[in-house]
């Protein structure tokens, strides 16, 4: 961002008006951390003056909430015509934008494509409907033609899918293809739309010379090239600096979550076992073990990328905060899931004296509490792990 | 001062009054030229798939 800040300011002092445009996914992955540091990316996004976003499904990573909280500060100006939350039917952006540059009214359009999957980082999954790109387009476009001169696509969609659209779609001029790892470096037309592509965690920033007739605001001519943002292009020092003072706010934020969840619980001369331990004496026991939720608690973390949070993790792995417990090394990383010790305690007491914790049914409550489990009825969930 | 030095006086002043012309006129002519234009131009910049990046790796 300290070399994007220097590339936008020498652009600036060209004096040429400047729209500036973002194809989605500007997010991060779905974790704790990155959530901390995709609030501090939208703010100076929203400084740099982005006009117009449009929607990845990396976008609702953190939740609907979250996207709608951006939008509103520090402002970031998302628009998509095809994503609706299914709870009330709404779209979850404005349908389109305007923005006015150098006279010329460009109508702003988006649409993400429904095979990319949504997953929210929120205790509650949300539900979302993807409409059909090119149904959504063909009713839209003549709408926003009536107040645009230029009308601009922001396709999420990659780049086979994007052209795919496009040759289905008319009247769009300008197209710039989101979910891709291309740089193109030249113009490109489909059909009649200009086809702009620069994308990849932000390595690269594309420019267009766009020269536009000015009777009606039509697209004459074109001018493409790609930037590559190394470090040929000098950090600019007041966002380095910002950046610095940020990453030292990032590192007291994940030092704080550490702290809060110490390993200090049990015996430090204990140790958990694992369930295949378990299953050499305790086959049926195991079998309904393997068959249920608890052995797929781990996975529904990762699928959620949620799997380096602690308080995700204290009811996903088992003897989370105890000595010798679930930790992000090995050996201790082995004891992913809801296994057997997770409720019945340390195997090593257990082998030693057959000892074991005989009211496992109140260890249940440790995670299925009103916040987590609202519908957790011990009899009802027992039928589900019985063994 | 003889009738030479004061023609020569006069054409100096007068170089020196269309220097300053010239400096005056020449913008709002390039500016006419430019409004008079049938194109504008705008510079789009555009870039995708960020992906909570604020700084590269290495």
């Amino acid at each position: 961002m300290a070399r994007r800040a220097t590339y936008l300011e020498s652009i600036w002092n060209e004096g040429a008006p400047v729209l500036m445009l973002d194809g989605g996914d500007l997010f991060g992955p779905r974790n704790q951390n990155e959530k901390h540091q995709t609030a501090f990316l939208c703010e100076v996004t929203a400084d740099f003056g982005t006009d117009a976003i449009g929607l990845g499904e990396r976008d609702l990573n953190y939740g609907l909430a979250y996207l709608q909280a951006v939008m509103e500060d520090p402002g970031l100006p998302y628009t998509n015509a095809n994503v609706r939350a299914v709870s009330t039917g709404e779209l979850v952006c404005p349908e389109y934008l305007v923005v006015e540059r150098g006279g010329i009214r460009f109508g702003i359009v988006s649409v993400l494509d429904p095979s990319h999957h949504i997953f929210t980082m929120t205790t509650q999954e949300e539900e979302f409907e993807v409409a059909d790109p090119v149904a959504t387009l063909r009713e839209l476009l003549p709408r926003v033609r009536e107040k645009a001169d230029t009308i601009v696509l922001l396709g999420h969609l990659g780049d086979t899918r994007t052209e795919a659209v496009l040759g289905e779609v008319n009247g769009i001029d300008v197209a710039v293809v989101g979910h891709s790892r291309r740089n193109v470096d030249t113009e490109r037309l489909v059909g009649d739309t200009i086809l702009l592509n620069s994308a990849y965690e932000g390595r690269y920033i594309g420019r267009a010379n766009m020269f536009f007739r000015k009777k009606d605001g039509r697209v004459m001519a074109v001018d493409v090239m790609t930037t590559q943002l190394n470090d040929k292009v000098e950090d600019d020092p007041d966002m380095l600096a910002r950046i610095e003072e940020y990453k030292a706010s990032l590192v007291a934020f994940k030092e704080a979550k550490r702290a809060a969840y110490p390993r200090d619980r049990g015996a430090k001369s204990e140790n958990f076992l694992g369930d295949r331990s378990c299953k050499s004496c305790h086959e049926d026991a195991w079998t309904a073990y393997s068959s249920s939720q608890h052995r797929q608690a781990y996975m529904t973390l990762r699928r959620k990328g949620q799997f380096a949070e602690p308080e995700c993790l204290s009811c996903h792995t088992t003897g989370y905060q105890y000595h010798n417990g679930y930790a992000d090394e090995s050996p201790y990383n082995r004891l992913v899931n809801v296994q057997c010790e997770a409720c019945h305690g340390y195997g090593t007491e257990h082998a030693r004296d057959g000892s074991w914790i005989t009211q496992a049914r109140e260890s249940c409550a440790t995670c299925h509490d009103a916040k987590n489990s609202p519908d957790f009825d011990y009899a009802t969930y027992w039928e589900k792990i019985k063994h | 001062m003889t009738e030479r030095e004061t023609r020569t006086g006069r054409m100096a002043l007068l170089f020196v009054l269309a220097l300053i012309l010239t400096a005056a006129v020449a913008p709002a002519v390039a500016q006419d030229k430019d409004e008079n234009a049938d194109w504008k131009q705008v510079t789009v910049l555009y870039m995708s798939d960020v992906k909570g990046k604020i700084e590269p790796c290495g």
